[in-house]
């Protein structure tokens, strides 16, 4: 598990009440199944992420097939921050 | 008699062209048989099939032993399944109790206890915990749910007489909201409570059956009772997102120009989701023509990037909290609006009387100085479920009427309309002063460089918090801002930023979570 992919499961255990859904996270956990992000949460968690690693998500890079899981997360902010501007 | 001071609507719309939600399917069904209803994915329902439907349901719940006046809950993701449901809850006679799939167990279980519903229906995820004593019938809107009546059981299931006529004084909804405790209280809605609301949207914005609304307002939330209603009683067509589609602007945007989504009502934060990230200038959403939002204060910044973006839409603020439903309503005048004023909310709705009341009760004239808005007419509810305390100090008789006090501060402005100023709850005392959260919101949303504020107050200290629109303002900036506007002791003695604000599941912005973290730091 690389650091993108823990900070990412971090905030989503910061946000949610359920004890047993946040014990549960991984980098592999389904997060559209999960209901742990709802549209709103998943702005918040964009902004965040935005914020920590100092990029500008793309319109086309916020699309589901990249917000799956954690790692799928991480990945994604790997590419985009490694793509040149 | 009607007192000085109080303004008011005269009614266009007749009472008696009030219907029962029942009545206007029924009626649709007959006018637009043929004409979609519901659109869900690649499905659609008519109105006719969503009669059936709805006929079904309502006679699965009657044939064993439902009557009319007992509640149904009703929980699961939005699916034109559960919306034929909610119909055909209403149809016999019942009385529909929508529960928020993604609330806490704990809060599910105590709104099924306070409200003794003798059904659930639900989805197969969230049925397995939904459990009471007076639930006698489980329907699952899925299949295979244990102890449970499958969907494709109720439609083939034997239709029965419904012989009771429904009443537009009987009770049609409760609504649960949290309220300041937390504890949740159903807000009684009957069938004329709704219909009144529901009409008066029709007629207002001209809906017609070649109208494509779109459905995201949650469906324990009042905005809902539009889509469903205002629908069937205009013959537009409800078109249901994709759970997905709500949570990615890009395809919230390309979704609506698929479907050529006319007319959405919504809550400003989501708004702002699409403005801000929706990449709306490049997409076709050409056909949407009305954008209505509630729930929340709207801020100027984003009405006015949203009036760019959008220059063939025309928007409109309605304003109510859950009681009252839509009382006061704004539509925004694009020549008039300076772009930086808050957003009016405007003049009383279809047969709504205002006034604005003194600490006193007494009625003032409203300029230069605010009172609480009280509000009388046929959307304000029946009281609240079974809290008969409660709802006597919420719901007065006044000169022989009854009038519903909202617990929001408003004044009138130079053109007589009314301008909102905040929660009587959220009036505080700091050092002896009346200070009103609103207006060191309104001003902390004054900054270019913000894009969300709350401001909370813990222990006669207030605490601000916002969220930059982007990089580069900091607390000292904003304390300074706030400083050149207001009072020194309306100015926040801590300004927190955060890179987001907490949400609650209508959308609005938690303040019992801002004021917990508060307290916690």
């Amino acid at each position: 598990m690389n650091d993108v992919e823990q900070f990412i499961i971090d905030y989503l255990r910061s946000r949610t009440l359920s004890r047993s859904a946040s014990d549960a996270l991984d980098g592999t956990s389904r997060l559209h199944e999960s209901g742990l992000l709802d549209s709103l949460e998943l702005m918040s968690l964009v902004t965040h992420l935005e914020q920590a690693y100092g990029f500008s998500l793309p319109d086309d890079e916020f699309v589901p097939e990249n917000f799956e899981t954690p790692r799928t997360i991480a990945d994604m902010i790997k590419r985009v921050t490694l793509r040149p501007k | 008699m009607s007192s000085d001071f109080e303004i008011a609507t005269n009614p266009v719309i007749p009472m008696s062209s009030y219907r029962t939600l029942n009545t206007f399917l029924t009626e649709a069904a007959v006018r637009w048989p043929d004409h979609p209803a519901l659109i869900e994915g690649g499905a659609t329902l008519t109105w006719a099939g969503l009669n059936q439907a709805s006929a079904r349901v309502a006679s699965a719940l009657l044939r064993r032993g439902a009557r009319p006046g007992d509640r149904v809950a009703v929980c699961g993701p939005k699916t034109s399944r559960i919306i034929a449901a909610i119909h055909g809850v209403l149809k016999a006679g019942c009385v529909c109790v929508p529960i928020d799939p993604a609330s806490p167990a704990v809060r599910a279980q105590a709104v099924l206890e306070d409200c003794d519903p003798v059904a659930i229906i639900g989805s197969a995820e969230a049925l397995p915990n939904l459990r009471v004593s007076s639930s006698r019938v489980r329907i699952s809107i899925d299949q295979g749910v244990e102890e449970a009546l499958s969907w494709q059981e109720v439609m083939v299931g034997e239709l029965v007489p419904l012989t009771a006529a429904v009443q537009l004084s009987d009770l049609a909804y409760l609504l649960y909201t949290s309220g300041s405790t937390g504890q949740p209280k159903g807000v009684m809605l009957s069938h004329e409570n709704v219909s009144a609301f529901a009409t008066w949207a029709a007629v207002e914005f001209q809906l017609a059956p070649e109208d494509r609304v779109a459905s995201v307002a949650p469906l324990h939330f009042d905005l809902s009772t539009f889509d469903l209603y205002s629908t069937a009683r205009s013959g537009a067509t409800l078109c249901i997102p994709a759970a997905l589609h709500l949570s990615f602007p890009v395809r919230l945007t390309d979704w609506l120009a698929a479907e050529r989504i006319s007319i959405m009502y919504t809550v400003p934060s989501l708004l702002a989701m699409i403005a801000e990230r929706g990449d709306i200038k490049t997409k076709k959403v050409d056909d949407l023509r009305l954008l209505l939002f509630a729930g929340e204060v709207c801020p100027p910044r984003l009405l006015s990037g949203l009036l760019d973006l959008l220059p063939q839409a025309e928007f409109a603020n309605l304003y109510g909290p859950t009681e009252t439903n839509v009382c006061t309503f704004e539509r925004i005048d694009r020549k008039r609006w300076d772009r930086v004023t808050p957003i009016s909310i405007g003049v009383p709705c279809d047969g709504t009387r205002i006034v604005l009341v003194d600490d006193a009760g007494a009625a003032i004239d409203g300029s230069g100085m605010a009172g609480e808005l009280l509000v009388s007419g046929p959307t304000v509810a029946l009281g609240y479920w079974r809290d008969s305390a409660r709802s006597d100090v919420r719901f007065i008789q006044r000169a022989g009427e009854r009038w519903c006090r909202t617990g929001d501060y408003a004044e009138f402005d130079d053109a007589d309309r009314l301008v909102f100023h905040g929660r009587r709850d959220h009036m505080v005392k700091i050092r002896g002063h009346r200070v009103e959260l609103g207006d060191v919101e309104a001003a902390l949303l004054a900054h270019p460089g913000v894009a969300e504020a709350a401001v909370v107050a813990v222990d006669e200290v207030l605490v601000a918090f916002a969220r930059p629109s982007g990089p580069g303002i900091s607390s000292d900036e904003l304390r300074e801002h706030c400083a050149q506007r207001l009072p020194r002791y309306m100015v926040p003695a801590e300004m927190k930023l955060l890179p987001t604000m907490p949400h609650g599941s209508t959308g609005k912005i938690d303040r019992l979570a801002l004021q917990r973290m508060a307290k916690h730091e």
